[in-house]
């Protein structure tokens, strides 16, 4: 049957509108990041002080139980360590798959996103801002500055063969950022780049060399093979003594017999043993110049990561001896003394004068232990001394180490209020045998600490910074590989690996609220304002250390991969 | 050291997962599934009406801004197009990549997982599962390696497994008087694979099989494929899965269309091999009402006869009892034998291609039906004939002269993602895409050719097949809910905007509608006045899903994110047109759980 052929057809279509650009932004100063707006978090741990407390608080103790999700997003496979930017509405993350995605920070919509080319995986921190670029250490071992408003390159510089898993800070439009060894220690070092041109201005190589003070450490050790990196959390500043505090991870290999030519005692046993390894290091700002150090754990012998972030305080000091092992007997009682903070993933608490380092207080953490690799402090000197009895001396040994990632790459904080450092903590050791093992080099297994409480294997911290007292909540079996954050609120917002993000209070550490997200909670917390509404942020995903402690709790049977940032707030 | 997770070797001590139990389980029986408790999510549909209507009020219009996350789950990477199953505080998951979970459904924490060996490492991740159901002490899947598998509802293990020949496995199962009843693809194009089976419950042992392909001797009794060759004819039951009406005692399932999709393609190159009114390609586009004892025919409904297009007219039949009172204002075909306000117990079913129907459950009797979204004439009918329900194929789109091109409405305007009824409001909702297919027959005399079927290289233009919006449709109302009246069959159409939907509707008796579309959005709707009243944002596309369900007092609405078939191409705008540039990412399966505050 005959039938009419059409020929002409209205056809609509609808244009396709590109991707938004960042609306009317306006350049970061030096003075915002001195001083930044309660709205934004402008750094890893919101200020330079590193103390991740922010003095919001629409959300606090009594509003906190209607907290409620506003908008999560998923993110690409892959590794995330890492802690969102937040500036005038719009949150900066670096994704999964090592590309920056800048979002509205009210409903996680992509305004643009930023793919690094080559970039695949990534364990970075963090992302800086200055100007109206974003700073990106990013994995393939370049500084990155990409702008703001658009996520255009503005330039790249290489830096050497440096790994990346750090972050940058920026302090006075220098881009200063730390990264790995990868296995030479031309690549050991601590930079400083213009932010606006990419120029390199300095470089601190955290190992010495020879003629440098402190070559004499490595009791003669090769150049190439002097490494300890700055692979962790960046450092903090402090503006009124234009001085950087950034903390130095263990030495490589990790044994001191590897280290030395097969001689475990080839190194000293206590400080300045293999410098500037599990040390505290203040560098001038200007000219990356070493002011002092202060090393917590010297010549290492089991990779106890001495690193990331020293938290700057102000604090009387009346370290009470019932709750800390070390006091310098300088000290006089309630004295108010400029601080810096240490807690390492090997355990243990160090408290340390900012002007000089000097050695205040410290104490084991999160508990006493015979296997603690640290023997002793010398009080008056802040000589640290390590369990010669503990170190691997080549034979078939099989030892256990503590701590092992007691903390790690996940930041504590600090709430003012309370003059107290907030940290989760895990009671786990590390079980070295040098027999078997990959060619029979041996091997090593995470095991929580002998004779410990099963039931107790995980918990939160609050440590009194003028007492030392610490006091313990959330007590269990769940890893944290969470970020801390403190709020004016009064509250205590920590993650943990059975899914459960949780709010508690900062005084009594009384869980006031919890929800349950898609997957365990990696590092991330902020917390910030856009309109008058206040936000925490909190992103799951995998990172390496799940794999790991998995393998302590595997009763949590954890949905892996689950990549994603999720925001809460009180209903509008 | 930073090189420690590559470098070092690491032990970590092999412990297999502890695999917890379901405590306290006690067996669903017949009556739960024919009257659920209101806590609990038995079926896909909730009922075996298909209306999606819970009975649950706690979260109502008065408090629903309230509503918070209560649990979020990661799921694995693959497909997701699934409704989980909730039975006394325990809810059963079909998860991407084609396993079984059984989690808390206050938490989300595990209490069993059964993950299925796959023979081909594709077929579980690329699973389309649409449900799961329950009955007595087991769980049935239908697997996608063709296979029904009950497991032991308290621990996961398998009870029993039934090879369902090579048929494909994109649908579920309902469970019907101790029967397994599922449907499926025609995997393999040959008709020996498109069937409803049913499985006896408590053995596996296959008891009937309904093919859903017209063979010589079925009914009605002549032959409508005009004799094509038998064992190629294909019409399938891919998409949800039926439903079942204990007082007729009849199964309703929807059949698709016609495979291959076009007349001449299924008809050795002649498009006039079989007529333009039904029935023509039986049981294509059909609905098909079947003994639950026997799998015997009792009645069939063509609504589109001989298919040009691959329009679909399954998905669920949806049962529900109304007063007959269509307005001829909003219904283009009304049978005037029907006395006007006589109460009638009705099958009601929305085709991909669009249009809606209203037939007598027990006989099928042809009641009215109109075209859906809007009324256009270039619809998929020309007409129907109000007294015998006979519908007439609209010829004029017909596509067989080579290079014929015609725009034809409507298209995937709802897909697999199912409907709800509020018997309350006597008002069907039903989520719509205004999107029509702009197809274009093959020219092998057409200069060039690109990609596509039979055109790669060479001369000739292939075959070519995308949806376009209809023509007078605007960005700001491509996409919305219409709530339709049972009586009258008056529509309003609540825009949502451009974005489109792959979300289930769900509806309750707290007067709301839930709702969620592929740029995360997930709604709740005042089921009066269609206004939103509370809105939360998820981690990736809403696919199929939303539920909702009670566990010690406290009600649960649930709903899943992640990839689906139908995203990629209404993101790229091949399969409807994408009038706004969202990115809600790939790959981003979980499931959200929100309640109100204790």
């Amino acid at each position: 049957m005959p039938r009419t052929l059409v020929l002409s057809i209205v056809v609509a279509t609808f244009a396709a509108p590109g991707f938004a650009q960042v609306d009317d932004f306006v350049p970061v100063t030096g003075e915002m990041l001195l001083s930044p707006s309660p709205n934004d978090w402008l750094m890893f741990s919101r200020t330079y002080d590193a103390q991740r407390f922010s003095p919001l608080d629409q959300i606090d103790v009594d509003s906190v139980g209607g907290l409620t999700l506003a908008w999560t997003r998923g993110m690409a496979e892959g590794a995330t360590e890492t802690i969102p930017l937040v500036y005038r509405g719009v949150m900066y993350v670096v994704t999964p798959s090592a590309t920056i995605q800048a979002l509205d920070a009210t409903n996680g919509d992509l305004i643009w996103e930023y793919e690094r080319p080559g970039a695949t995986g990534t364990r970075t921190k963090g992302l800086a801002i200055y100007d109206d670029v974003i700073l990106y250490t990013a994995p393939d071992s370049h500084v990155v500055a990409v702008d703001a408003r658009t996520g255009e390159l503005r330039w790249e510089t290489p830096a050497d063969g440096r790994g990346h898993s750090s972050a940058p800070l920026v302090v006075d439009g220098k881009v200063i950022s730390g990264g790995s060894c990868f296995g030479n220690r031309a690549n050991c070092f601590i930079a400083a780049h213009d932010a606006g041109t990419g120029e390199e201005l300095w470089r601190f190589y955290t190992t010495p060399a020879p003629g440098e003070p402190g070559d004499e450490t490595w009791a003669g050790a090769a150049l190439e093979n002097r490494q300890a990196s700055t692979w962790g959390l960046p450092g903090s500043y402090d503006p009124q003594r234009r001085l950087l505090y950034w903390g130095v991870a263990n030495p490589m290999p990790d044994a001191r017999m590897d280290r030395h030519g097969g001689d475990p005692d080839g190194t000293a046993r206590s400080s300045p043993s293999d410098l500037y390894s599990n040390s505290t290091i203040a560098l001038d700002v200007d000219t990356g110049e070493l002011s002092w150090y202060y090393q917590h754990l010297p010549g290492d012998d089991a990779d106890l990561d001495h690193t990331h972030e020293r938290t700057l305080v102000r604090t009387a000091l009346n370290p009470d001896p019932e709750h800390v092992k070390w006091i310098n007997p300088a000290i006089r009682p309630g004295e108010v003394r400029d601080v810096a903070v240490t807690l390492p993933e090997g355990g243990g608490i160090f408290l340390n004068d900012r002007d000089t380092g000097e050695f205040l207080w410290a104490t084991p953490f999160p508990h006493d232990a015979p296997e603690m690799l640290l023997d002793r402090v010398d009080p008056a000197t802040g000589q640290t001394f390590i369990d010669y009895d503990l170190v691997t001396k080549g034979a078939e040994e099989l030892k256990v180490i503590c701590y092992w990632n007691t903390r790690s790459y996940w930041p504590t904080a600090y709430h003012p209020e309370t003059n107290s450092l907030y940290t989760s903590y895990i009671d786990n050791c590390r079980e070295i045998s040098t027999v078997g093992g990959r060619g029979g080099r041996g091997s090593w297994r995470v095991v929580p600490r002998p004779g410990s409480d099963p039931n107790a294997l995980t918990g939160m911290a609050k440590i009194d910074l003028e007492t030392g007292e610490v006091t313990r909540f959330d007590v269990g079996r769940a890893p944290g590989n969470g970020a801390t954050l403190t709020t004016a609120g009064n509250l205590v917002f920590h993650g943990d690996m059975s899914r459960r993000f949780k709010a508690f209070d900062a005084e009594t550490g009384d869980e006031l609220w919890h929800t349950v997200l898609g997957g365990n909670v990696s590092v991330s917390t902020i917390t910030y304002a856009v309109n008058q509404r206040q936000y925490v942020a909190v992103m799951t995903g995998d990172n390496p250390k799940v794999t790991e402690l998995l393998g302590v709790v595997p009763e949590l049977e954890l949905p892996r991969g689950h990549n994603a940032v999720y925001v809460f707030a009180l209903p509008n | 050291m930073f090189q420690r997770f590559f470098a070092a070797v690491f032990l970590v001590l092999a412990v297999a997962p502890v695999q917890a139990q379901v405590p306290g389980f006690t067996p669903v029986t017949e009556e739960m599934l024919l009257d659920p408790s209101p806590n609990d999510w038995l079926m896909f549909s909730r009922t075996y009406d298909a209306q999606r209507f819970s009975p649950l009020d706690e979260i109502n219009r008065n408090n629903v801004g309230q509503l918070g996350m209560a649990w979020s789950r990661g799921l694995a990477d693959g497909t997701t197009e699934t409704i989980p199953t909730v039975y006394n505080g325990i809810m059963y998951l079909t998860v991407p990549g084609s396993n079984i979970q059984a989690l808390d459904a206050t938490t989300g924490d595990i209490l069993w997982e059964y993950n299925r060996d796959y023979e081909n490492d594709r077929v579980g991740p690329g699973g389309r599962s649409k449900t799961l159901s329950i009955f007595e002490d087991m769980v049935y899947f239908t697997a996608p390696d063709a296979t029904l598998v009950a497991l032991d509802a308290r621990t996961g293990q398998v009870r029993w497994e039934s090879q369902a020949d090579n048929r494909g496995h994109t649908s579920g199962s309902i469970v019907v008087e101790g029967k397994v009843i599922s449907g499926g693809t025609c995997t393999g194009g040959l008709r020996e694979n498109c069937y409803i089976a049913a499985h006896d419950a408590r053995t596996g042992q296959l008891l009937w099989k309904f093919y859903t392909a017209q063979a010589p001797g079925d009914p009605p009794g002549f032959d409508t494929w005009g004799g094509a060759a038998v064992e190629t004819r294909r019409a399938s039951t891919w998409g949800l899965p039926g439903s079942y009406d204990a007082e007729s005692g009849l199964v309703y399932w929807g059949i698709a269309n016609p495979t291959p999709n076009t007349r001449a393609a299924r008809h050795d190159g002649d498009s006039n091999a079989i007529g333009f009114t039904s029935p023509a390609d039986l049981f294509s586009n059909s609905t098909v009402a079947l003994d639950p004892d026997t799998g015997e025919l009792v009645w069939y409904y063509q609504h589109l006869p001989g298919d040009d297009w691959d329009e679909d007219i399954n998905q669920e039949r949806i049962v529900l009892r109304t007063e007959f009172n269509p307005d001829p204002d909003h219904v283009r075909w009304i049978n005037p034998d029907i006395p006007r306000g006589q109460e009638r117990d009705v099958v009601v079913n929305i085709g991909e291609g669009g249009g809606m129907w209203v037939l007598d459950k027990n006989d099928g009797q042809f009641l009215w039906a109109t075209p859906f979204p809007f009324d256009v004439n270039n619809f998929i009918l020309q007409d129907i004939d109000v007294r015998t329900g006979i519908a007439h194929i609209n010829e004029e789109l017909i596509v067989d002269e080579p290079g014929e091109r015609h725009v034809i409405c409507f298209f995937n305007t709802r897909s697999y993602w199912p409907s709800a009824y509020h018997p309350g409001k006597n008002a069907l909702y039903v989520p719509y895409i205004d999107n029509c297919l702009d197809m274009t027959s093959a020219d092998p005399n057409a200069p060039g050719g690109g990609g596509g079927r039979g055109g790669r290289g060479g001369r000739g233009a292939p075959e070519r097949r995308v949806g376009i919006p209809r023509e007078g449709s605007t960005p700001e109302e491509m996409n919305g809910l219409a709530r339709i009246d049972m009586a009258t069959g008056e529509m309003t159409h609540w825009p949502q905007g451009p974005v489109p939907t792959t979300g289930a509707v769900l509806a309750t008796a707290g007067d709301l509608i839930f709702w969620g579309d592929i740029n995360r959005r997930f709604k709740a709707l005042d089921a009066d006045s269609g206004q939103l009243l509370w809105q939360s944002i998820v981690g990736g596309p809403v696919s199929m899903s939303t539920i909702t369900y009670a566990v010690d007092g406290r009600q649960y609405v649930a709903v899943i994110s992640g990839d689906n078939l139908a995203q990629p191409g209404l993101i790229a705008g091949t399969m409807g047109p994408m009038p706004v540039d969202i990115d809600p990412g790939r790959g981003n399966n979980a499931i959200y759980v929100f309640a109100l505050p204790e």
